[in-house]
Parts: structure tokens; sequence; C-alpha cells
């Protein structure tokens, strides 16, 4: 299980302002699951994650990583590289690799017969694909994903999320998912944190009591409703639950 | 593609219609004139100009200067390229003092480069070479700024050293916008290295130019430059097959 424990991130402006990101952050990852933290637009979540994968130090706290396993982030803009082949871009980093593993990667996120293609003017479901696969190469202890479905369309995000609950469960593969969209991560996640803006801060946390096999059904179902009135229901409580998006 | 749309007939009916102009004005309707040469005389010169000359000698020279110079500044640039953007970040600033040097123009340089290496092809190479390092590397750094974040996230969280990144990320990520601004850096390098020429007057086209305007020789001058653009043209298409064939993405 990665712990984060009060992590704080300040940074001081060109005039000499201090302005807070990130207020006393705590948050347990568990292992295998997938966890979310919903949170609106401009609340710091890219540095959250970005704090978690290493690539920025907090100004005070803690990520406890007890796995000698890196923490793979995959980032909202797209990251496959348009310069390699997807076979290139899934072993990309890697300084050791069987290619069979990393044909397999490729199949289980459904590039199967895809291994020369570049992902230069692809879709972003393509290009995703991509990302996941290269992180699972470097079999992570989490892979963070960073508001992925933002501008997917409807079609692509509901394949996407069926994909990552497929990864979870089959390779029991630890997520950790930042968003602003409620429904998405209701239908991902098995934990979610509600995060406030300005700053950044863990308002309340739910388990997410649904069945484990989720499909396109699932969001119309009683439970999934009542789910999800009860947590933005919660973000009513602050001025910042409009920037919260409802919508599937 | 439609019959009309084709690039390649529009530019050659074009091309015909300025022919036929071209001829019926200079070759019956002003012969004599000090603007454009009559046809039959330039067609003549074409002939006549390898031998007066020493040609192809000049022409060898020009291009293996700046061909060369090419060459070996893109080779330069791509095995440097992770020092190169390095070193930049650190020298970022301090180069900014130096950009009043740019009100002293080009001119300025070649002059005093021909002042300080009289009759030298090797200083000829040597800035032509500068030149073309100094161009291409001032776009790699403008470009580099732009790389699109993720890219270094994802190679930075995968543990990629520093110069692994510059390798492997920034470079692969300027290159198509590198690659382009190259055929303008070819471009450049043409006319440098003929004003070059024509200053030293000792080398290359430019020292031609020279002689034939020294002799007054109207009808060299406008053979000459049709030579250089078919071979300027060459160069550019080249390029352009080059980065066709090699870059194939888009960053």
């Amino acid at each position: 299980m990665i712990e984060i424990k009060n992590i704080t991130k300040e940074y001081f402006t060109g005039a000499g302002f201090k302005i807070s990101v990130l207020k006393d952050i705590t948050l347990k990852v568990v292992d295998k699951k997938i966890t979310s933290v919903i949170a609106p637009s401009g609340s710091g979540k890219s540095t959250l994650l970005k704090i978690i994968s290493g690539l920025e130090e907090p100004t005070s706290g803690v990520v406890v990583n007890p796995s000698a396993q890196k923490i793979i982030l995959i980032p909202t803009a797209p990251s496959s590289f348009p310069w390699l082949n997807v076979f290139d871009n899934v072993k990309f980093g890697l300084n050791k690799y069987v290619e069979k593993q990393i044909q397999l990667l490729i199949n289980l996120v459904g590039l199967e017969g895809y291994n020369t293609f570049h992902c230069n003017n692809r879709s972003l479901g393509f290009r995703f694909r991509i990302s996941l696969a290269r992180s699972l190469a470097h079999n992570p202890a989490a892979i963070l994903l960073d508001e992925p479905f933002i501008e997917m369309n409807t079609q692509t995000k509901n394949e996407m999320l069926l994909l990552i609950r497929e990864i979870n469960k089959t390779l029991g593969i630890t997520f950790l998912i930042t968003t602003s969209n409620l429904t998405e991560a209701l239908f991902l996640s098995d934990k979610v944190y509600l995060m406030k803006k300005d700053p950044g801060e863990i308002i309340s946390e739910s388990d997410i009591e649904l069945s484990t096999k989720r499909d396109e059904s699932t969001y119309s179902s009683e439970s999934f409703k009542q789910l999800r009135n009860k947590i933005s229901s919660a973000f009513e409580q602050i001025e910042s639950q409009k920037l919260v998006n409802l919508s599937i | 593609m439609t019959k009309e749309n084709n690039p390649i007939k529009k530019n050659l009916i074009v091309f015909s219609w300025f022919m036929f102009v071209y001829v019926i004005l200079f070759e019956f309707i002003l012969p004599v004139n000090k603007v454009i040469p009559k046809p039959t005389l330039l067609f003549e010169s074409f002939l006549h100009i390898w031998r007066d000359y020493n040609l192809v000698f000049a022409f060898t020279t020009t291009a293996t200067i700046i061909y060369l110079a090419l060459v070996s500044s893109w080779i330069q640039i791509y095995i440097g390229v992770s020092r190169y953007l390095k070193y930049y970040a650190y020298v970022e600033n301090s180069l900014d003092s130096l950009r009043f040097l740019k009100y002293l123009t080009i001119f300025f340089f070649i002059v005093i480069f021909n002042f300080w290496f009289p009759n030298s092809l090797f200083a000829e190479f040597f800035f032509s070479f500068i030149i073309s390092v100094f161009l291409t590397a001032k776009k790699l750094f403008e470009e580099s700024k732009k790389v699109n974040e993720g890219y270094i996230l994802v190679a930075r969280n995968l543990g990629l050293s520093s110069y692994d990144i510059y390798e492997d990320v920034y470079w692969k990520a300027s290159l198509p916008a590198l690659s382009k601004y190259f055929r303008s850096v070819h471009y450049y390098l043409w006319g440098v290295v003929l004003i070059y020429e024509f200053i030293g007057n000792s080398n290359g086209l430019g020292s031609i130019y020279r002689i034939a305007i020294t002799y007054n020789d109207f009808t060299a001058l406008f053979v000459l430059a049709i030579m250089i653009s078919l071979l300027i043209w060459f160069g550019d298409y080249l390029i352009g097959l080059i980065n066709k064939k090699t870059i194939h993405w888009t960053a």
C-alpha cells in the first residue's frame, strides 16, 4: 500500500506571495485496487500525482512506497512518442526486456497487430493504450492516471474505463486516478477521495460498494445513482462543487 | 488530385507563358537593353561560360563548401545535442546579453573573416559551418522549449538520465520543425557563401560574379543566376526528400 502522508505544497509567486496548492493531503492507495481523487479543475490534482510519482518535491510530508517498484504516471496530454512505433513505445525506458512479454502487453491493451504502427495523428484512445502498456512493462507499484479521459469521446472513454477495470482485475495492478468527473470515478473505483480547491485538501473518503463486475448497465443501476447523489451532496457543502462534472 | 489542380501542370503552363513573353519581348521587340539579355545570347552564353570563367571548378568549390558545412553542422548538432541543450540552460541569460551582435549584421562578419583569412578555402568552410551550426542550434533551443510536457514527464518518470532525455525526447520532438527550418538554413547559406566569395574575390561562384561585373558581362550574370538557382532548387528538393523519407511524425 502506498501511503501519502501530510503532503503540503506551497510556492512563491514572482511578486513574493505564497500560494498554497496542496494542504495536508493524506490518503492511502490500496494494493490491487483502484482509488480515485475527485476534485474540481485547478485544485492541484496534477501536482499531487507528480509528487507521488517523485517528479516533484513536496514542501512537507512524505510518500511511502514500501515496494522497490516504480510509481508510473500517465499525464493528461498524450504521452506516447509519435516518432516510435507501438512496440518501441512500449519498451521505452527498459534496459532489458523480453519480447514476448512486451507482445503480451500490447495484446492485453487491444493493440494486437499494431506493433509497427506509429501513433502520430491517431486517436487519443490508441495513444492511451500505448501509455498503459508502457506503464505495465515497468512492472509498477501503481499507475497514476491524471485526468485520463478528459478529451476522449464517450465511446472511447467507456472502452478505456472497461480496459482499466480489466487490467486491475486480471493483473492486480494498483491504480490512482485523478478526475473531475464523478461518474467515471465511481464507475472505476473501489475507493474515492473528495478534494476541494484553494488549497487542495481532502474533505472526505468513501468506499465504493458496487458489484466488482461493472459494465454500461452499472450507470443506470439504483445503487450507482444513490452513491452518486450521496457523494455529490458532499460537494454541495463547499463552493467548488459546481466545478465537478456529473456527466457520464 | 483532379487534373485541373495538378500543380506540376499549372507550373508548366505559367512557365511556358513566361518564356513565351520573354522570347517575344526581348528577342524581337527589345533585343538591345540593359534589363534582361536576349534569349539567343543567353543560350550561347550557357555554352561559353564554362570555359571562359572556369565554372566547373567554381561550382565544385562553392557547392562543396555549402553542402559540407550543412552536413557537418547537422552531424555536429546531432552528436552534441545533449551537451548543447544542457549548456544552453546554463548560458541562456548570458547569451541574451550578446544580442547586440545582431546589429553588426552578417555582412560585417563576412568582411572581417575575409580580412583575417584572405584567400582561404578552409576559412570559408569554417565560416559557413559556424553560421549553419549557429542557425540550427538556435532553432533547436527554440523548439526545445515547446516540447510537450507529457513526453518529458514520462521520460523522467521512467528513470531516463538527463542526457537520454535530451537525445530521445527533446531532439526527436524538435526534429520535424528543425528539419523544415534546415531548408531555410540552406537558402541562407547559399546567400552568405556567395557574398563571402564575392568580397574575397578568390574562389567560387561569388568571385565569378565579381569578374563578370568587372568585365561588364551582362549575360553571364543571368546565366550564373539560372545555374545557381537550379543547384539551390536541386539541393532544396534533396533536403525535402530526405525529410519526407525520415521524419514521418509531428510533435
